[in-house]
């Protein structure tokens, strides 16, 4: 279920302090989500790929996670030009094809898709653990750094767990079907995994305690910052600041 | 002047219920060079006097001595369970840091080392216990036999007086076990082991001890040598 | 439902971001670290439970899981929940960075407010409990869907339409999410009640 397909050794970007490309990334999708015209959301499709292709991530795995992501948008493609008022520009059957329907749908895609590469090739990359810390860096409170590193560490043995109950189960032949006696079952399960999970964190926290844990959470992570990083951040904001521009005066750049 | 043990338990009365006392009236002294097997069948308390002796519950009645001195406090606790180590019997309850070497150095940063001096530690500890290489792995790839000695490593980088093993070879297989008693046979910190596994304990402790009716009985090693009728 | 980076307008972003920033500071501030830890386990253990199947009809359903979250875990259940999506977009890409506030918020709040609603029945025991479980996880799993509508028909007055057709998906959801959490919930009260005296 759960896997981490994206951690290779990739030799540029991975090199820049993940502070700077949690940065980056985070503004580069707030300012994408912010675009309301074509020309500046195809301009940051572009980029983005660019900066995919820099990262050179595992090409099944992203496609993957490219299919995931965009299950959503192809529910609005089918369902907004469809339902969309405005000036039709087809027919297909009893419905209307709207224009502004196509346009809003291809609006969000791009978007949504220059957002999602920019996330693999930046952040995807970047461990958990390493994730947890640079978030702490960068001023985000420390119980909820603490309960990230935490919730990452046992969702494998929890997963262990869960298929271990559900292994045993179909060795006594149960076979999940529609109905409330299968729903009985899973949920049974489901409650011995909370229970479970319950008890190991009083265990977990008194082992924290008999390591001298008293309240205050440290980490030995130390960040440097690079020129590498800078001239990467600096590239990126122009980037950024171009697309922007396109977005606020689209009429310029027509030719 | 005689150096005072390092734990001692005076006259402990403890029960989970009111119909079963598990202690009663328990004396027991550790010294520096005491590396003590314990055994005894499930559920006569051998966990629980562990959790005793660190503080996780408290007795009904008597008291845990650290270095002579009564402990009362948290602050005093705190001080017993960083000299003390408790390497629990379920490794993923301890190794509870997303990598190896955040978790080995868990415990030198809460006493107080800076980050990279915590790390440097954590990386010392891991060399002695042979286990160089492993620092940036995930905890949750290692296999049994790295997750105990990683959570040994994870008790060790504190550099305790005494050691507290739970069943340390459980689920172990042949060649991690191996490992683990060289690892111990080298060790000279004193420690109590809890164990099943007979030809264990005779290999890493020089004395033994195991519960009856609510007591601990020191035993010798010809008890080993004999069939084992008790139980 | 998760929704997908680049489709709501920034103002819902930012809006619920705020929502549910407030949401997680009111969760963490009663939370010291011994509940803390309870709080990263249990989401854990809510991450893998909505990764579960679910058979309905010819094909399966992944649980939600929100309404049983908030009954163990009350206010907690929002940085709970936060954390537990911010992995799922960080390992799967499920949501993303900017959605995090809105898909945090949006299954968050309907939980929480179903855990107080419903507490007098759930305190109850017996048949009460089990009613109110089941009325906690149907509806946390109807307003988690009815937020997300609405964010989107907020959005933008084009997806109208398709918000209202996400919202009707939710509805053969809710039956069996309400009974799955009453089942789940009756098991704990059976064999673990003091697990429900956590968010007392």
């Amino acid at each position: 279920m759960c896997d981490t397909p994206f951690l290779r050794e990739v030799p540029f970007l991975c090199r820049i302090d993940p502070r700077f490309r949690i940065v980056v990334a985070t503004a580069y999708a707030i300012a994408l989500a912010a675009i309301q015209n074509l020309p500046a959301a195809c301009l940051g499709v572009v980029f983005a790929f660019a900066l995919l292709l820099l990262a050179r991530p595992n090409p099944g795995a992203t496609c993957k996670r490219l299919a995931i992501i965009n299950i959503f948008i192809v529910f609005l493609w089918i369902t907004v030009p469809l339902t969309m008022g405005g000036d039709s520009i087809a027919a297909l059957g009893p419905f209307h094809v709207s224009r502004a329907g196509i346009f809003l749908a291809l609006l969000v895609a791009l978007k949504c898709n220059a957002i999602a590469f920019v996330f693999i090739a930046l952040v995807a990359p970047i461990t958990i653990s390493v994730l947890a810390h640079s978030l702490e860096r960068l001023r985000f409170p420390a119980k909820l750094v603490f309960l990230l590193l935490f919730a990452y560490r046992y969702i494998y043995v929890i997963e262990e767990e869960w298929k271990r109950l559900y292994t045993a189960a179909k060795l006594r032949g149960f076979r999940p079907k529609t109905n409330v006696r299968t729903y009985g079952v899973l949920a049974n399960m489901l409650g011995m995994v909370f229970v479970h999970s319950f008890e190991r964190s009083a265990r977990v926290y008194e082992a924290m305690q008999l390591r001298g844990f008293c309240g205050k959470f440290r980490s030995i992570a130390l960040f440097q910052s690079r020129l590498r990083d800078f001239v990467f951040t600096g590239a990126a904001a122009a980037a950024l600041g171009s697309i922007i521009l396109l977005d606020i005066f689209p009429g310029k750049f027509h030719g | 002047m005689v150096e005072p043990p390092i734990i001692a338990l005076e006259h402990i009365f403890f029960s989970y219920t009111e119909q079963t006392p598990l202690f009663a009236d328990i004396c027991f002294a550790f010294n520096r060079d005491d590396k003590i097997g314990f055994f005894g069948p499930n559920g006569k308390g051998k966990t629980t006097l562990f959790r005793l002796i660190v503080g996780l519950i408290k007795p009904e009645k008597g008291q845990v001595l650290f270095r002579g001195v009564p402990v009362h406090t948290e602050n005093q606790w705190r001080e017993l369970r960083c000299a003390v180590g408790f390497v629990l019997q379920n490794a993923d309850d301890q190794l509870f840091c997303p990598t190896v070497l955040d978790d080995v150095a868990f415990g030198p940063l809460n006493l107080g080392l800076a980050p990279d001096e915590a790390k440097k530690r954590a990386l010392e500890t891991l060399k002695t216990l042979g286990l160089e290489g492993l620092e940036n792995r995930l905890t949750h790839t290692l296999s049994g036999g790295e997750k105990k000695l990683v959570s040994l490593a994870s008790v060790m980088s504190m550099r305790p007086d005494a050691l507290l093993l739970d069943e340390p070879t459980n689920g172990l297989d042949p060649e991690a076990k191996a490992r683990l008693v060289a690892i111990l046979k080298n060790l000279p910190t004193a420690r109590i082991t809890i164990s099943h596994d007979w030809d264990f304990l005779m290999e890493i402790s020089h004395s033994f001890m195991t519960i009856n009716n609510g007591k601990l009985i020191d035993v010798d090693s010809d008890f080993f040598m004999r069939p084992p009728h008790i139980y | 439902m998760h929704i997908s980076e680049g489709v709501l307008a920034p103002a819902v972003l930012g809006g619920e971001a705020v929502l549910a920033a407030v949401g997680i500071a009111v969760g963490l501030r009663r939370l010291d670290y011994s509940r803390l830890m309870t709080v990263a386990i249990l989401s854990a253990a809510f991450f893998v439970g909505s990764l579960v199947h679910v058979p309905v009809g010819p094909g399966s359903a992944h649980l939600i899981l929100n309404g049983f979250l908030g009954i163990i875990l009350g206010w907690a259940a929002f940085p709970a929940i936060f954390v537990a999506l911010l992995l799922q977009g960080v390992l799967f890409q499920f949501g993303g960075i900017t959605v995090l506030g809105v898909n945090t918020f949006n299954m968050a709040f309907p939980a929480v407010a179903c855990c107080f609603i419903f507490r007098p029945l759930l305190s109850r025991g017996g048949n009460s409990m089990r009613i109110g479980a089941f009325c906690c996880g149907a509806l946390s799993v109807a307003g988690a869907g009815f937020l997300t509508a609405a964010a989107l028909a907020v959005s933008n007055g084009g997806f109208t339409r398709s918000a209202q057709m996400l919202f009707l998906a939710h509805i053969p959801v809710m039956a069996i999410e309400g009974m799955i959490t009453m089942f789940a919930a009756a098991f704990i009260a059976r064999v673990k009640p003091e697990v429900f005296l956590f968010s007392r």
